[in-house]
């Protein structure tokens, strides 16, 4: 990756945890009042930056890993099922908060190859994106097509992503946009993550796209 | 039903955050869990789990200094200490990626990330426990020593095609393993291989190829390993293994020294770099992996009396070639590891081994009543050196060289000339003891090793020659004419390829190591020549620094 795109990510990444810290302290402040539906309102802020926080930091970490090259793999024949509902598990509280439902479309004896902790960091980082822009539900599916690979999909209801995103997902944006924040890192991690994964020829990557089976954004990430 | 069945079950929190134990224990209370222990440290768990049978245990991979979460789950399965039902969950950071590639033999059940979450955990309980309902009879088999049924009870899961088939594979392969039965496991792990080159298929592999003795095949596997997984460390010490077999000792000490800057908490891997170290002559090396692994080793099953001794062996082995005060400390670090385990040196023998060590470390000193007066002791607990055993003899040879014993050496030396000389394994070891070998294989190798080396730095390839004299070393490493021709051919290759500092060091080395011999012997006008040329080196070197 080129040293001016790396430099860009961390500081779009900096720049929204800086938001999600002042977001937190607001939040705190808030939470100490006597009215009930704020201090819910202000607690369910709470969850949700502070999840940002930790998957910006997360990223960051990954980041520099993935470029010094010391980003190790632990590919093994995992349950996909598990490795989603896992997902699902760990944001139960922030999807409660926000009055989220989440859906899960996966047979359950369905098995593929991957690093679930990197695969689960990914989808767990575009749950967290998702609640921020759906409407009211969010649709985590997986599928083997021809056994070849895997796709996993999580859908929602929002108004998906903008036009820019879709064409080349995971590419740094030339500079900070003030108010998408640190998607592309999140994004760029995923793309990143997911070429880790490689069989033969084949490398792993991700589609963006709007629509799909809730009307809203579709992130795709589809392993060998 | 399992899933309520919490409240007879016995947990085990390990961590050394009490905010993190507080937190499991009110998510596992949730659970109507009753009986709720908790431990910050290795030690302290090991102690729990003397004490009590646990159903669960939730070990964190980092558990500050001291032993990690992998090691205390090491140890309690090697004490014993865990029934086959009992579930241990890996609670790891995202960052720690080590112990979830770590050890093969040691794998916890699970896996739990922090921060973890209420649903996750209970999930992830209920998961292991069905698990372990449904495989019993498997653990059963395993915890009764009756690796061939359970091998026959994971091939039945594995051709029903359940959904615990992926951890029968991994089972039985590592039972062919422990069995000895190489061909079918490299058999087994190859067909996994042709699926997918899954991890530890990969590393079953090549532990697989090693037990076969396939030695170079083995160390292309462990580096396939390795170029799949940098981090782990269990196939970099492979690599090593093999690469010592393959007498590419250098690289193997590169390697270890590597994995060590990454990890140094592995036991066997500083035994194989003390041994490395040694081998390549790099005496402080040795005796800085020998002090890691006596720490490492303390409170575990690898915890070792002798550990000590051999400490205080390869201390004073540093001693002899270092500059007086930095000799001094190592020579008293020795005494004082000799000190900790006089108590446990129980039979004449261990007792005769360290009191040769210390007669040793005492002449190091200087104390030459002293050093009397422990090679006394050892002579005593010895009895008649005839009947002792050939390792204690041959340190008998070493005290006696170095306390200046000179004719007792001598007479000792013919002894075991007569008693082993065409001996494969001993020869050389007696050889190793002395300047010029004393053997009759020995004598024949050392002229032909000075032949060919000699040849070859005549030809001019002065980078093949210190190769080769650098070989010959480690089985002569007290020989002064091929330390000399080895250090000519290393100051040669300076004169040619230029200089570094790290060449400079290798000179230096070698010229310390044979910085006793006097003006009586015949080398020591070249010794000395050579002494002026590296001195010009080494100031040159410290010169370019400064500019």
């Amino acid at each position: 990756m080129e040293r001016d795109d790396l430099l860009m990510l961390i500081a779009s990444s900096v720049h929204d945890m800086k938001n999600s810290v002042s977001m937190i302290m607001a939040s705190v402040d808030n939470a100490a009042t006597a009215d009930e539906a704020q201090r819910e309102k202000a607690l369910a802020t709470l969850r949700y930056e502070a999840s940002r926080l930790s998957n910006d930091l997360v990223h960051l970490m990954g980041v520099y890993r993935v470029n010094v090259n010391e980003l190790p793999l632990a590919i093994d024949e995992q349950e996909v099922y598990d490795v989603l509902m896992n997902q699902k598990l760990r944001n139960e509280m922030l999807l409660r908060k926000h009055n989220l439902s989440l859906d899960i479309d996966c047979d359950e004896l369905d098995e593929w190859y991957f690093d679930a902790e990197l695969i689960g960091g990914v989808i767990n980082n575009v749950l967290v994106n998702a609640v921020r822009y759906t409407r009211s539900k969010i649709k985590v599916s997986a599928k083997i097509l021809d056994n070849e690979w895997l796709r996993i999909s999580i859908e929602d209801d929002g108004d998906g992503f903008p036009e820019f995103m879709l064409k080349n997902p995971g590419q740094p944006m030339k500079q900070i946009d003030f108010r998408k924040g640190s998607t592309s890192m999140g994004i760029y991690f995923a793309l990143k993550v997911c070429q880790l994964h490689k069989r033969g020829e084949e490398r792993g990557y991700i589609t963006l796209q709007n629509g799909g089976s809730l009307g809203g954004g579709v992130f795709n990430i589809y392993l060998p | 039903m399992i899933e309520n069945d919490y409240r007879d079950k016995k947990f085990l929190i390990i961590d050394d955050f009490e905010n993190f134990q507080r937190i499991l224990k009110a998510m596992l209370t949730d659970l109507n869990a009753k009986h709720v222990d908790t431990a910050s440290n290795g030690l302290q768990a090991i102690q729990r789990c003397q004490d009590h049978e646990y159903d669960v245990i939730f070990g964190d991979f980092d558990l500050g200094r001291g032993r990690n979460g992998l090691q205390t789950l090491e140890e309690l399965r090697h004490q014993e200490l865990l029934k086959s039902s009992a579930i241990f969950i890996m609670v790891t950071a995202e960052s720690s990626k080590e112990a979830v590639i770590g050890s093969m033999e040691y794998k916890p059940d699970a896996y739990l990330a922090k921060p973890v979450a209420p649903g996750e955990l209970k999930l992830r309980l209920l998961k292991c426990l069905k698990q372990k309902e449904a495989l019993k009879d498997i653990y059963h088999a395993m915890d009764t020593g009756k690796l061939a049924e359970a091998i026959t009870l994971c091939d039945k899961e594995i051709n029903a095609g359940t959904r615990h088939k992926n951890w029968c594979r991994k089972t039985k392969g590592n039972l062919l393993l422990k069995q000895n039965r190489f061909h079918e496991a490299a058999v087994l792990y190859q067909a996994v291989i042709d699926q997918r080159p899954v991890h530890w298929a990969l590393l079953g592999y090549a532990k697989a190829l090693e037990g076969e003795e396939k030695t170079s095949e083995a160390y292309e596997a462990y580096q396939q390993v390795v170029a799949n997984n940098p981090a782990c460390l269990e196939a970099f010490e492979g690599s090593a293994r093999l690469l010592m077999q393959l007498d590419r000792t250098k690289e193997a000490q590169a390697v270890l020294e590597q994995t060590n800057s990454i990890s140094a908490h592995s036991v066997d891997r500083q035994r194989l770099l003390k041994d490395a170290s040694k081998m390549n002559g790099d005496l402080v090396g040795a005796a800085k992996a020998s002090r890691n692994l006596v720490r490492l080793a303390e409170h575990t099953r690898h915890y070792q009396a002798e550990n000590h001794l051999e400490l205080a062996d390869n201390l004073n082995e540093a001693a002899r070639i270092l500059p007086q005060k930095k000799a001094k400390e190592f020579a008293k670090e020795a005494l004082k590891a000799l000190k900790t385990v006089e108590k446990q040196m129980n039979s004449n023998e261990l007792k005769a081994k360290s009191k040769l060590i210390e007669a040793r470390v005492q002449s190091s000193l200087n104390n030459k009543t002293n050093a009397e007066k422990a090679l006394e002791q050892a002579e005593k607990a010895l009895g008649s050196e005839k009947k002792a055993k050939i390792e204690l003899r041959l340190e008998l040879a070493k005290s006696y060289i170095q306390t200046g014993n000179q004719e007792k050496a001598s007479g000792l030396i013919s002894d075991l000339v007569a008693d082993y000389g065409n001996d494969p394994k001993i020869a050389p070891e007696i050889d190793k003891l002395v300047e010029e070998p004393v053997t009759k294989s020995g004598k024949n190798q050392v002229v032909s090793i000075n032949k060919k080396g000699i040849q070859l730095y005549e030809s001019g390839d002065f980078e093949k020659a210190a190769q080769y004299f650098g070989k010959a070393i480690r089985h002569y490493p007290k020989h002064v004419g091929i330390r000399l021709n080895l250090i000519q051919s290393l100051l040669n290759c300076i004169k040619k390829d230029g200089l570094t500092a790290a060449a400079a060091k290798e000179c230096a080395t070698h010229l310390a190591s044979i910085n006793h011999i006097t003006a009586e012997h015949p080398q020591y006008q070249r010794y000395k020549s050579l002494y002026q040329a590296v001195v010009a080196v080494q100031s040159k070197v410290k010169g370019d620094t400064l500019e």
